[in-house]
């Protein structure tokens, strides 16, 4: 355990060194949380990717419409992330419909 | 002789030679371990770097068209558009609560504008590195944006672990390959050390082996071969010539010795003992003489005569050679012809040259046959004098002439007649004092004699 520490921190001190002295720091705060990996950005973005389908002038193709079940069906599996990936890409679908293949 | 050095590790060539080899060896692949880290890892941070930079000035453009609303908005898009799932946003109010954003708080630590950070980072309730970078906005606003770099930071951990380990194995491999340059070195050495020895030990036959390779240790030894045998030359010819002086002088010495101790036991009168004095007397002048003539050429051949050159015409000193040896060469019935140009200018020592001629017209008087003619010519050529002697008698077979002009060679004709040995030695020397040559040639019968003087004397190192 001490010489992972050790060796972690030796390669810290080096990469520091070596990325532009002054430029990096290595914080030492409590983790923070990313809350787009949750349940409730999901739910959020899945409200998202439905006001764009139904203010769509054309229905969505076929993949967006795959990609935003499976993503609502795994946020419901508690998958938020894989989730809420997948309405991303659904999103990105939906927003260039327009600009074809 | 001073007491052995003790082996030092610092004071060896070899050492010293293999250890610069491991340094310039390790430092080379330092070097470029630092090269290949900062073409690949480097360029991960960089990259990194750009793309939060790009980001910061899309997100600045919305603040100045739309203020808040517009940046909370364009947040919201980027993180709902965030494909690759790798953005950290988080802006902030003036007390650091959150505004909007993907990160639950503002880290304590990370409140200088402009400066990026190493963030600590639970997606998903999995540990993960985001590298970010603080804004200050107007109004007391600040915007934290970033990107996660676990996946970046582990391919640079990996990179890392590679050129380390590579530099490991670089060190390991200077330190074989300094071993086998300092054993290359000491073997090289060796040879050389051991015919060093060999020869302060008395073998002057040993010589330097040579790899055959030609290369600059070969030409090394070559050169050390070379000198050694110019050195072996030399002390044969000083062995010979401490030889020659023994022998030569020995029977003087020994016959000066007899006369006087047989004169101490016999001589009946005062008269015999003088006249027993004074041949044993003449005896040790012929020594002395001998002696004479050897410092003249050593010192002749130590080019310290050349001071005093100047040009000078030789006819009057040659004729002066010419008028003494005629009644020389009448006394034994030899005739003495020469031919004297009425000017024979050149840059020397005109007594040298003189002593010189003398000598070449004393052996063809000496060793010409009774009723026989020896001659004197010299000729002026625009290159300079060319003395010639000739004589008629027996002359010096082809194979014995090259080492006529050595000290006390004295050729099989020449045994029972009277001399040193010295005289063709010191023209010679002086032949080559003034940067001139000595010819001995075949004069069926007899031989000739030939001395070239330049008209200026180059420098020449005898």
């Amino acid at each position: 355990m001490f010489r992972q520490i050790h060796r972690t921190q030796t390669m810290t001190i080096l990469l520091c060194l070596l990325a532009l002295a002054g430029r990096c720091a290595l914080a030492q705060d409590q983790p923070s949380e990313v809350t787009t990996d949750s349940a409730a950005y999901c739910t959020k973005l899945y409200d998202r990717v439905q006001q764009l389908r139904q203010a769509a002038p054309a229905p969505p193709s076929r993949e967006a419409m795959d990609l935003t079940a499976e993503g609502q069906h795994m946020c419901d599996e508690g998958l938020a992330r894989g989730g809420v990936m997948r309405l991303r890409r659904a999103l990105h679908i939906l927003l260039h419909a327009d600009d074809g293949p | 002789m001073p007491p052995p050095r003790r082996f030092h590790y610092f004071h060896s060539a070899g050492i010293r030679f293999a250890a610069t080899y491991a340094g310039l060896l390790a430092v080379s692949g330092a070097a470029l371990a630092m090269f290949l880290w900062w073409a690949t890892a480097g360029l991960l941070d960089r990259q990194t770097e750009a793309a939060i930079a790009t980001d910061a000035l899309g997100l600045s453009e919305r603040w100045a068209d739309g203020g808040l609303r517009s940046l909370v908005s364009a947040i919201g898009d980027r993180l709902a558009g965030n494909v690759d799932d790798d953005a950290v946003y988080l802006l902030a109010d003036s007390s650091y609560a959150q505004v909007t954003g993907n990160l639950d708080r503002w880290p304590p630590s990370m409140r200088q504008s402009g400066q990026f950070y190493e963030l600590q980072v639970v997606r998903g309730g999995m540990r993960s590195l985001a590298r970010v970078q603080a804004y200050d906005l107007p109004q007391g606003y600040h915007l934290l944006i970033g990107r996660d770099v676990v996946v970046r930071s582990q391919l640079r951990q990996l990179l890392t672990d590679a050129l380390l380990w590579a530099m490991v194995i670089v060190c390991g491999l200077a330190w074989i390959g300094a071993f086998v340059v300092r054993d290359m070195f000491r073997r090289t050495l060796a040879s050389v050390s051991d015919t060093a020895q060999a020869i302060a030990a008395g073998d002057l036959t040993q010589r330097v082996r040579l790899t055959g390779r030609g290369d600059e240790f070969d030409q090394l030894a070559e050169v050390i071969n070379d000198m050694l045998d110019r050195i072996g030359r030399l002390m044969e010819g000083v062995r010979q010539v401490s030889n020659a002086i023994a022998h030569d002088l020995r029977t003087p010495i020994a016959r000066a010795r007899t006369r006087l101790e047989d004169a101490s036991l016999h001589a009946e009168s005062p008269a015999d003992l003088h006249a027993a004095i004074e041949r044993a007397t003449a005896d040790l002048d012929g020594i002395v003489a001998v002696f004479q003539a050897l410092l003249r050429i050593a010192e002749i051949e130590a080019g310290s005569r050349r001071a005093a050159f100047a040009r000078v015409d030789l006819s009057p000193p040659l004729a002066g050679v010419a008028e003494l040896y005629e009644a020389v060469a009448e006394a034994r019935g030899v005739t003495l012809e020469t031919n004297l140009p009425d000017r024979a200018p050149i840059f020397g020592d005109a007594a040298l040259v003189q002593q010189a001629v003398a000598n070449l017209v004393d052996n063809a008087v000496k060793f010409s046959p009774d009723g026989g003619t020896a001659t004197l010519s010299v000729r002026v050529r625009p290159s300079g004098i060319e003395i010639e002697v000739t004589d008629r008698g027996q002359g010096i077979p082809a194979d014995e002439r090259q080492k006529a002009t050595q000290r006390f060679y004295r050729g099989e004709a020449a045994r029972h007649t009277p001399g040193s040995g010295l005289g063709l030695a010191l023209v010679q020397a002086v032949a080559q004092l003034h940067g001139g040559t000595l010819r001995l040639e075949d004069a069926a019968p007899g031989l000739r004699a030939v001395l070239n003087l330049p008209q200026s004397a180059g420098v020449v190192t005898i």
